[in-house]
């Protein structure tokens, strides 16, 4: 009886624990270690605006670089002069009218084309508008759709613009539906043109991790840019070893950028009583190891990938979200020169100038620390 | 019979076990109550003159019981009313958030986590405590929760009979 009851024991055992797949990526020899920052830089906030603007973007106006950030607390773009530090242009967006942006929330997105051109997009609304640099909007779009959400499940969309049309990372609506419906278009970079406002789906085929695999929606969000150098897509998949140039028609190619510290990613696994249900999708990101954020510098032709190694149960509970981060960096002739150790903060903020590139320094560190929330710092890297 | 006695012995282990489990459960819960309250009676915000009632307010966790408290306190600043803001990042958001910029009532940034116990499985919902000024110890506390929908509303009634 006894030698019965731990037989069912131990199958219980191994068959709850069986269940969720982890994925375990291989590893490749240890990137060159290129050195740390050269320099401190600071741009002051004011009284209200926050520190933590997902919307921002690094721009250049007159072969001189900018810092573009787009404050949700106050609905104000401003423009940030690098070279001085200084505010050159502050514009109020009002709450409504008009000229309202209005839905402008978690997974919304900004992208400068040029002064005439700032395309804001609402995911939650199914919303894009066209503005300019004095605040007028002065187009809207409705992309409210049936069967999929435009927009990453992040804090904010990635936004690409090319020929007269917006590219962003669309997610099926999966509510009463099969799934069947979506299989092979789980994910994909939806185009809409402004011109004739058509929506085309592209699916991106190029990795079969997202077909095997169910991850949380945080490890579906791709990042992803265009070159106009190149007039290709650059994407970065969190759980691919490569990166992908594509033009969404017939042409991709995979280009090999792994980081060591992407080891292995956790499949999501629901049933999962310890953690509360909002909290799972979160959970099982952050225990996983991912890449998790691209950036390209047109002037240079380098590119900039940001790896993470997950946390830890215990470090989740606590919240606490530092974690081991690393940028490779790869010229534009994609030759990998090596690795930047990162202080594990949020990577929110980048710029680029003549000599590299620059991100913000530690927020634990240099703001919280300090009890400061009125400055950003940036650690610069002169990297060219 | 052998047998009989295994499974007496056994299920008796189990049944230990259970009640075990049953009291312990139930005595971390009140340990982490008394803990909170012998923090708010140290803190030295706190007064416990003026404030009836203390809001615990982490900034994320279960993000509908979060919203429905934030609201509350955007639209109801009563003076017997304090406010711990602990498990945010950002002091400056919160102000904005929860239109704190020139306070009504009072509140305390809980930079050290004082007031956030990530062993607690509670920890994730905002936290009432009804101060019981001559018998602080059994002051009670009130978690908003789905399961109980109707804490904001004995707030607010709690608070405006203060009032009048």
């Amino acid at each position: 009886m006894k030698r019965y009851l731990s037989i069912i024991l131990s199958l219980f055992v191994v068959l709850s624990c069986g269940q969720p797949r982890v994925l375990e990526l291989p590893l490749t020899s240890e990137r060159k270690v290129l050195l740390g920052p050269q320099e401190i830089l600071k741009v002051p906030l004011d009284s209200v605006t926050s520190l933590f603007n997902s919307l921002n973007e690094s721009i250049i106006i007159n072969g001189m670089p900018k810092l573009l950030i787009f404050s949700q607390n106050t609905n104000r773009l401003i423009q940030y002069d690098i070279n001085s530090g200084l505010i050159e242009r502050d514009v109020l967006f009002p709450k409504e009218g008009p000229d309202a942006l209005t839905g402008i929330d978690f997974s919304s997105g900004m992208h400068y084309v040029n002064s005439d051109s700032i395309i804001f997009m609402s995911s939650s609304m199914g919303k894009i508008f066209l503005a300019n640099e004095l605040g007028k909007v002065y187009s809207k779009f409705d992309v409210l759709n049936d069967s999929i959400v435009l927009g990453s499940f992040d804090l904010r969309s990635q936004l690409a613009y090319r020929n007269g049309s917006l590219f962003v990372q669309s997610l099926p609506k999966r509510v009463g539906r099969n799934k069947s419906e979506f299989a092979n278009r789980r994910l994909t970079i939806s185009e809409y043109n402004f011109k004739d406002k058509k929506l085309t789906q592209h699916p991106l085929y190029f990795t079969e991790v997202y077909q095997e695999y169910s991850f949380s929606q945080q490890l579906q969000s791709v990042g992803f840019v265009f070159s106009k150098s190149l007039d290709r897509f650059i994407i970065s998949y969190p759980l691919s070893d490569s990166l992908y140039l594509t033009d969404f028609k017939n042409y991709y190619e995979s280009i090999p950028f792994k980081s060591n510290l992407v080891k292995r990613a956790f499949e999501q696994d629901s049933k999962n009583k310890e953690i509360a249900p909002e909290r799972i999708s979160s959970y099982y990101n952050w225990l996983s190891d991912a890449y998790i954020q691209l950036m390209y510098d047109e002037s240079s032709g380098y590119i900039y990938r940001v790896a993470r190694s997950g946390i830890s149960h215990e470090q989740f509970e606590a919240s606490d979200f530092y974690t081991t981060k690393e940028v490779l960096v790869m010229d534009g002739n994609f030759n990998v020169k090596g690795k930047i150790s990162h202080s594990g903060s949020s990577l929110m903020y980048h710029f680029f100038d003549r000599d590299g590139i620059s991100w913000n320094a530690n927020f634990r560190e240099f703001n919280m620390s300090r009890n400061n929330e009125d400055t950003l710092y940036f650690e610069k890297y002169e990297i060219y | 019979m052998k047998n009989m006695k295994f499974i007496n012995g056994f299920t008796a282990k189990i049944v230990l076990l259970f009640i075990f489990f049953l009291l312990g459960c139930g005595s971390r819960g009140e340990s982490v109550n008394q803990d909170l309250i012998q923090d708010l009676k140290n803190l030295t915000a706190f007064d416990s003159k003026k404030h009836k009632v203390v809001l615990i307010m982490p900034s994320s966790g279960c993000s509908g019981c979060i919203a429905a408290v934030e609201e509350f306190v955007r639209d109801n600043k009563f003076p017997s009313l304090f406010l711990i803001l602990t498990n945010s990042v950002s002091q400056k958001d919160a102000v904005y958030r929860l239109n704190l910029v020139n306070p009504l009532c009072d509140y305390f940034w809980d930079s050290n986590k004082t007031f956030y116990d990530s062993k607690d499985s509670e920890a994730i919902y905002p936290k009432i405590v009804y101060w019981n000024d001559g018998d602080w110890l059994n002051s009670r506390v009130v978690i908003v929760k789905p399961e109980n929908p109707n804490a904001m509303v004995e707030l607010w009634d709690y608070l405006i009979n203060l009032k009048f």
